[in-house]
């Protein structure tokens, strides 16, 4: 059963490349294994780590006590040795290369196995086109941990927004400590129930908001009533650097599934454009089917490998080729290999998978008995 | 690229042979199995549901460690109505009537 705990006679894993990079230092935390990254950019102009990820790895340390980061003269080169995630009260200013959601991604799957209840503020920019937005982890990333028993005093608290490029936000999440998760077993879809919407603007007319519900409304109503968007407006002092907008979508299926879409402005859009954006992402993802959203496949394949020694299944989508790194990686990390068939196989034309694994057992043995 | 593109029928792709034996890259894994979907379907925009960068664009500019992906393409399917409807199964309400409400 692998530990927590690291030792140092664990074997190195060794990669090449700057992608992947998150979750790879991710896996090696939660593994208790070394890894080495080479290669970053080395064929680039300007080489090596950029510096949202030097920040990123300033933020693990925070998050862990006893890990030992080296990195190359030139910065091509990151040998990471991990320690123990210890949690408390964090606070991290994020740069404004990237948003808040590029370091939340990764900090959710390891918050609940710190030593303590996590509280960790970020500041930065809230929302923009790369990352999950800090609405979209709020409504989707953290209930898409409820099955695996991670949800109970579970929350992100949007204090101020920030939009890109000035940022200004401000985020508080807070995870308490889990023992260990329990096994997925999520294979029916169900169909979509409801939409919920965030139609957020900073700094800009607040009419945008409204504009945008309007538009996104255009298209959704011919096919479900239960639809709420809610106009999300920040003033003043909340409302960050930046203008700027943005409609995050989430459908909900009968099954608890959860899918979601956000389209954010940009330099000669309008709302309209945004939320139509928005409301042809959500639909064209609904349709990828599978009972998680495509975005969060990562996070819950990683969930499953993690969970009690036990068979956990979960129906999803095509996966995407992040997912499909991630599988490797897991591999690479703690030896597990899924069980990957056709979930429909009498019907041809249906892409959605039934993925399953046997988890490892993963038990957090730096928590804290209160 | 897919072997069976001039064939009508099929094949399942062996995912678990993909990503755990083979050495293709994700990208050329997906893009491989949207190329199986071209030839058995016959639709020609159906690999703009996922909005892949074409061998020549790779390398051109970085590769962003990032989890979402492009928008559907700006397509005027999206102002098809047989194109909309094709959704409404996915709803709870498919298969009742949603005209009139407004």
């Amino acid at each position: 059963m692998p530990s927590a705990v690291p030792f140092n006679s664990q074997p190195l894993v060794r990669f090449e490349g700057h992608d992947h990079f998150r979750n790879r230092l991710v896996l090696s935390i939660l593994s208790g294994k070394p890894v080495r990254i080479d290669k970053i950019r080395s064929d680039d102009k300007d080489p090596g780590l950029r510096d949202y990820e030097a920040s990123f790895l300033r933020l693990l340390e925070k998050l862990t006590n006893g890990s030992h980061v080296e990195i190359s003269y030139t910065g091509t080169s990151v040998l990471f040795r991990p320690g123990v995630l210890s949690g408390g009260v964090v606070s991290h200013d994020c740069p404004l290369s990237r948003s808040i959601g590029y370091f939340l991604e990764a900090v959710v799957p390891l918050a609940p196995f710190s030593k303590q209840r996590l509280e960790l503020t970020l500041m930065g920019i809230t929302t923009d086109s790369k990352d999950l937005s800090a609405d979209l982890i709020r409504t989707v990333t953290l209930p898409t941990l409820a099955p695996f028993g991670v949800s109970e005093g579970v929350e992100l608290k949007i204090r101020k927004r920030g939009a890109a490029p000035g940022g200004g936000g401000e985020v508080q999440f807070v995870c308490p400590v889990v023992k260990q998760l329990q096994t997925l077993n999520f294979v029916e879809p169900g169909k979509i129930k409801r939409i919920r919407g965030i139609a957020h603007s900073v700094r800009v007319s607040p009419q945008f908001s409204n504009r945008m519900i309007e538009a996104a409304r255009g298209v959704l109503n011919r096919f479900i009533p239960d639809i709420y968007l809610y106009s999300d407006v920040f003033k003043g002092e909340e409302s960050g650097r930046s203008p700027g907008y943005a409609l995050s979508l989430i459908a909900e299926s009968s099954t608890d599934a959860f899918h979601c879409a956000e389209a954010v402005s940009s330099p000669g859009t309008t709302p309209e454009d945004v939320a139509l954006e928005a409301t042809r992402s959500l639909l064209t993802e609904m349709k990828r089917g599978g009972c998680v959203d495509r975005q969060h496949q990562c996070l819950v394949l990683l969930y499953m490998v993690l969970g009690s020694e036990d068979v956990g299944r979960c129906r999803m989508g095509e996966l995407s080729p992040r997912a499909i790194q991630h599988l490797r990686d897991i591999r690479a990390f703690f030896g597990t290999i899924f069980k990957i068939s056709p979930a429909e196989p009498m019907d041809r034309e249906n892409t959605e998978l039934l993925l399953s694994c046997v988890g490892v057992g993963y038990v957090n043995a730096n928590r804290t008995l209160a | 690229g897919p072997s069976d593109e001039s064939g009508g029928r099929r094949r399942r792709r062996d995912w678990m042979k993909l990503i755990y034996q083979s050495t293709l890259s994700p990208d050329e894994i997906i893009r491989d199995i949207d190329g199986q979907h071209d030839a058995s379907k016959g639709v020609e925009d159906d690999d703009e549901l996922f909005t892949l960068k074409k061998d020549s664009t790779i390398g051109a500019s970085e590769v962003i460690d990032q989890t979402k992906e492009a928008a559907p393409s700006q397509d005027q399917q999206w102002e098809d109505e047989d194109w909309l409807d094709s959704f409404r199964s996915l709803f709870i309400t498919s298969g009742q009537s949603m005209d009139g409400d407004d």
